[in-house]
């Protein structure tokens, strides 16, 4: 157990954490040549293409040391965006150390930090390192200053790499070795072991990703879940390579995977403790808190029939990510769907194109909202994660939204433009501060619903890239909410209802109606688009009635084409949503989802 | 029960541009084994008619182009039909003519062999237009065929024209009309231009090449057509299909209220007994099975659902309307059984259709929209 050494990569999205995995498990010879490709970790599809990293990899590499000592490298590689922070947090709990990745370009970014509190919280070792260093935009010793001033180490203490070069990789093993102290459970004890992350097999049911703090596990052990007391018979233990690599038993201290014949995923929970049945241990780990979906939406597909089928994807999407929420709901505009929770809008885009690529389901998405509270004059409070559940104004007293307070770090140069967008925003101005001169410090209190959609792109674009944003946990506040209706032919369609700020309710209503009436095609009638608040009407558009529309020709008796022409026409309109005599199609929810607010 | 014969003429000596007819080049050869093997297609087919329905009422030649043909073909495949069927005394004879390859002299031979009703594709008098549709013709081979076909004593005799053409204005079409008028012909088939994929007009229009008018524009050319034809004494009995009283085209009618016909050569349709089938669109299979004395049929399961759509879908179209008594005499309940009944009162608040006791039928605003009207109101 003293060789081991179980660490997590983490960073700032795109700092190079997965590139820094690679060359380690290069130079620790994990994988061949021929299986190396870049971020190789990264092996679901969507990682592939967007070149991010989604869910955390776990790996274990064998190093033999300067001193000749064969260690035990437990590694994560985590996501860096903010959506997948739960992922980081998790893969936390199974290590003794982290790897603080800092780009040699970018300096510390607002991750960079968040991540590093996490570790902290966790009470790992950090190993402060600076990538990128082959870059001509590097500037190690500003983001060396930047480091010191953030964790208080020393200069000697980061570690200059590349994970583009292999430069530095050397030095990084060893003080890995040295400085992440070796993981402290008693393999003596009865088996404790840790459910950091689990993922869902159809052939063998779920695997559950453990870090073994006492005792040990091996095939034929009888195993029991704490939280539901659920008892299995291990089938199966190893540790990660690139693929799953059996074992012998997995001891104390080491990180790996168990199969046990677990048909339900929701029995193998994430943050929950396995102990042995004959031998329980006494109490549990703390475990996770529950993470909070951010962000809801309605999915229903655009095809009403495939409602079984988005229900049974987004059953299976669950099982490999317990962090998608979702329950039944209808809509008179799009008929049955369902309201699904993220954890931010990346989540959400990534939900939504695994069910198209893996599912084959097309969907509508409902323009995405945070959850608000209600206070009616009766002093009953309604959680409204949904347009439509908003109560009747008339009984409201009071609206809440929920509020974060958040750091936007940025170069001193741009300043003047990002916080003419906070404003915009309504964001709530607190100070300015500059740990360093190449970096200011900005914080704010927001609105979530503010900058939980496009905020980062904007804020990325105004600052050339440089600044950065993170937030900490909502708290809710008053605020001056309406409920925005769309109605076409005086028949509102509550599937482009949108809450919002009475402020910016006026503009959206003129774009989003503007924008219909280019989408939704000419009918046999007028069709009006109209936009409320309550009863009063405060945009309005219309759509001439079509004016010619019939193929001319009807030769020969080939009166079998025609009719099938027209059940083909018919089949094709099955797209098309009706409100009332009006067929909409679904570009016009889409565009919704793409108004300025 | 009497009969309508369609037969299809599969050649054409150019190809146009927007046309999906089945069709190809013209060859003498191929001519001569295609009318051979018609002429056992007839004696095949005529076993599959009840003696009493062998009466033709109309017969049409269309394809392709018919006027291609040698008449002496035409003449032999005449005396067959004439072994087959009777004709009725009224027969109306229907013949497709491109004015590029018409002469008095032809003319006067098809007036002898009994074709009583030329048509010629005519489709525009702008040469630049006609030249975008790639047609050979030009405005004096129309001039002189119609003025033929008129000295030849063609009283019936229509043409066809094509608005909503790639770049057409009203002003090109009002020319087309001035002209379509003063030639005075009885029937006058007037075609919006349909854009049919695979063709060399779909890839230009798709390219951004050509541009067709806006539906505003075609509502207006088509608005304009009718009221100039109204004008003039025609009457607008379908859609695209213009007359002078006594003159509308009883094959076409029949087709679309539901009447049978037969349809020999390759790609024809037939409609007998409600069971419809038709010929393959390949003239070489076509000629090979004939060969083995088998017709190339592929049937047409049409269930009785699909029918009551088609005699809705087509019904619609004529000026005259679904008639609720031959519904309810074909299908055995009555037309709303086959339509949405909201559909239909909304319509009609709407002033598009109209519907009494005896018909149920577009109004002047509703047939310009007539697909989607059809569209919506069928179940
Ligand atoms: N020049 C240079 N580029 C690097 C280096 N390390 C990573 N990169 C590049 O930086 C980009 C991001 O690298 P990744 O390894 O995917 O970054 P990541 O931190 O894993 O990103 P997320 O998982 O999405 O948070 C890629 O284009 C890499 O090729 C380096 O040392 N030098
Ligand atoms: S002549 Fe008629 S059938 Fe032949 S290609 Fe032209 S439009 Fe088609
Ligand atoms: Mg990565």
């Amino acid at each position: 157990m003293k060789n081991i050494r179980n660490f997590s990569i983490i960073a700032h999205i795109d700092h190079g954490k997965s590139t820094l995995a690679d060359r380690l498990l290069e130079s620790t010879r994990t994988i061949t040549e021929r299986q190396m490709r870049s971020q190789v970790l990264d092996d679901m599809d969507l990682e592939r293409e967007r070149g991010i990293t989604i869910k955390a990899h776990a790996i274990r590499l064998a190093y033999k040391a300067k001193d000749g000592t064969i260690y035990q490298l437990n590694l994560i590689d985590t996501p860096g965006h903010v959506d997948f922070t739960y992922e980081v947090s998790r893969s936390l709990s199974a290590c003794e150390g982290v790897l603080l990745v800092v780009d040699a370009a970018q300096g510390v970014e607002a991750q960079t930090v968040s991540n590093l509190y996490l570790a902290i919280e966790n009470d790992l070792e950090v190993i402060p390192v600076i990538n990128k260093i082959d870059l001509p935009a590097a500037q190690p010793d500003i983001v060396a200053e930047q480091i010191i001033d953030l964790i208080g180490c020393n200069q000697e203490d980061i570690i200059h790499c590349s994970a583009k070069t292999g430069q530095g990789i050397d030095r990084l093993l060893e003080t890995i070795v040295n400085k992440v102290p070796p993981p402290a459970g008693n393999p003596d004890r009865p088996l404790k072991a840790l459910v950091f992350d689990s993922v869902y097999d159809s052939y063998r049911g779920a695997i559950a990703y453990v870090k073994i703090v006492d005792g040990s596990v091996a095939r034929g052990d009888r195993i029991k879940f704490f939280s539901h007391g659920k008892q299995y018979e291990v089938d199966e233990v190893g540790c990660r390579r690139l693929t799953n690599f059996p074992l012998e038993r997995l001891g104390a201290g080491e990180v790996g995977y168990l199969y046990a014949n677990i048909k339900n995923v929701s029995d193998t929970r994430v943050g929950d403790t396995i102990t042995s049945t004959s031998d329980p241990t006494a109490s549990a780990l703390p475990g996770f808190v529950a993470i909070k979906p951010m962000v809801f939406s309605g999915l229903y597909p655009a095809i009403a029939e495939d409602y079984t089928e988005l229900r049974d994807a987004l059953e299976k999407l669950m099982l490999n990510d317990a962090s998608l929420r979702f329950t039944p709901e209808t809509s008179s505009a799009l008929g049955f769907g369902f309201r699904c929770g993220f954890l931010g809008m990346l989540h959400m885009e990534i939900i939504t194109e695994r069910l198209a690529r893996e599912y084959d389901q097309t969907i509508i998405n409902t323009v995405p909202n945070v959850e608000y509270h209600a206070f009616l004059s009766n002093g009953e409070l309604i959680e409204v994660d949904s347009p439509t559940q908003m109560p009747d104004p008339a009984k409201i007293e009071y609206v809440e939204e929920p509020y974060v307070d958040a750091q936007v770090i940025t170069l001193p140069d741009s300043l003047g433009a990002i916080m003419r967008l906070c404003t915009e925003r309504r964001g709530i101005y607190k100070n300015t501060e500059y740990p360093t001169q190449s970096r200011a410090v900005l914080s704010y209190a927001f609105p979530l619903s503010e900058i939980i959609f496009d905020f980062y792109d904007k804020l990325k674009s105004i600052s050339r890239g440089y600044a950065s944003l993170d937030y900490g946990l909502p708290y809710y506040s008053k605020s001056n909410l309406v409920k925005l209706d769309i109605l076409i032919n005086s028949e509102p369609v509550d599937a482009l209802s949108v809450i919002i700020h009475r402020d910016k309710a006026y503009k959206y209503g003129l774009n989003l109606t503007e924008k219909l009436r280019g989408l939704i095609p000419r009918q046999l009638f007028e069709v009006v688009i109209q936009a409320s608040i309550g009863s009063r009407i405060i945009a309005r558009a219309s759509v001439k009635p079509l004016r010619k529309n019939v193929t001319a020709k009807c030769y020969g008796g080939d009166i079998t084409r025609k009719r099938k022409l027209l059940e083909r026409q018919k089949e094709g309109k099955k797209r098309l949503k009706q409100i009332g005599t009006v067929e909409i199609p679904q570009e016009a929810f889409l565009a919704a989802l793409k108004i300025d607010s | 029960m009497s009969l309508s014969l369609y037969i299809h003429f599969p050649f054409c000596s150019n190809l146009c541009g927007y046309c999906d007819f089945y069709k190809q080049t013209y060859q003498p050869d191929w001519e001569r084994r295609y009318f051979a093997a018609l002429e056992r297609e007839l004696t095949l087919a005529i076993d599959e008619i009840e003696p009493s329905q062998r009466t033709l009422e109309t017969i049409y030649i269309g394809g392709g182009t018919p006027s291609l043909m040698h008449l002496s073909h035409l003449e032999n495949l005449l005396s067959a039909l004439h072994r087959c069927f009777r004709f009725a005394s009224d027969l109306e004879f229907s013949f497709e003519i491109n004015p590029e390859s018409i002469n008095a002299e032809k003319l006067l031979e098809l007036y002898r062999l009994g074709v009583n009703r030329p048509i010629f594709g005519l489709q525009s008098f702008n040469v630049r237009l006609l030249k975008r549709l790639n047609r050979r013709h030009t405005i004096s081979d129309s001039l002189r065929a119609i003025y033929q076909a008129r000295a030849t004593g063609f009283v019936n005799f229509g043409i066809d024209l094509i608005f909503g053409l790639p770049r057409q204005t009203s002003r090109l079409l009002s020319d087309d009309l001035d002209q379509a008028v003063d030639l005075a012909p009885p029937h006058i088939s007037y075609y919006q231009l349909t854009v049919e994929p695979n063709t060399v007009l779909a890839d230009k229009i798709a390219s951004g090449q050509l541009k067709l008018p806006d539906n505003d524009l075609m509502a207006a050319m088509y608005r304009g057509i009718h009221q100039t034809l109204s004008k003039h004494g025609y009457e607008r009995y379908e859609v695209s299909s213009f007359a002078r009283p006594g003159f509308a085209c009883r094959h076409n009618l029949r087709y679309w209220e539901g009447g049978d016909f037969l349809g020999l050569g390759p790609a024809a349709h037939s409609f007998i007994g409600e069971r419809r089938f038709a010929n393959v669109a390949d003239l070489g299979i076509y000629l090979q099975s004939l060969d083995n004395r088998t017709r190339p049929l592929v049937a047409d399961v049409v269930g009785m659902e699909a029918r009551m759509t088609e005699a809705v879908m087509l019904g619609l179209r004529t000026a005259r309307g679904i008639s609720r008594g031959d519904f309810h005499r074909r299908f055995g309940m009555p037309v709303e059984r086959a339509i949405d009944g909201d559909m239909l009162t909304l319509l009609r608040d709407n002033g598009l259709i109209s519907a009494d006791g005896n018909y149920v039928k577009l109004t002047d605003s509703g047939l310009p929209v007539a697909d989607d009207i059809i569209r919506r109101l069928i179940k």
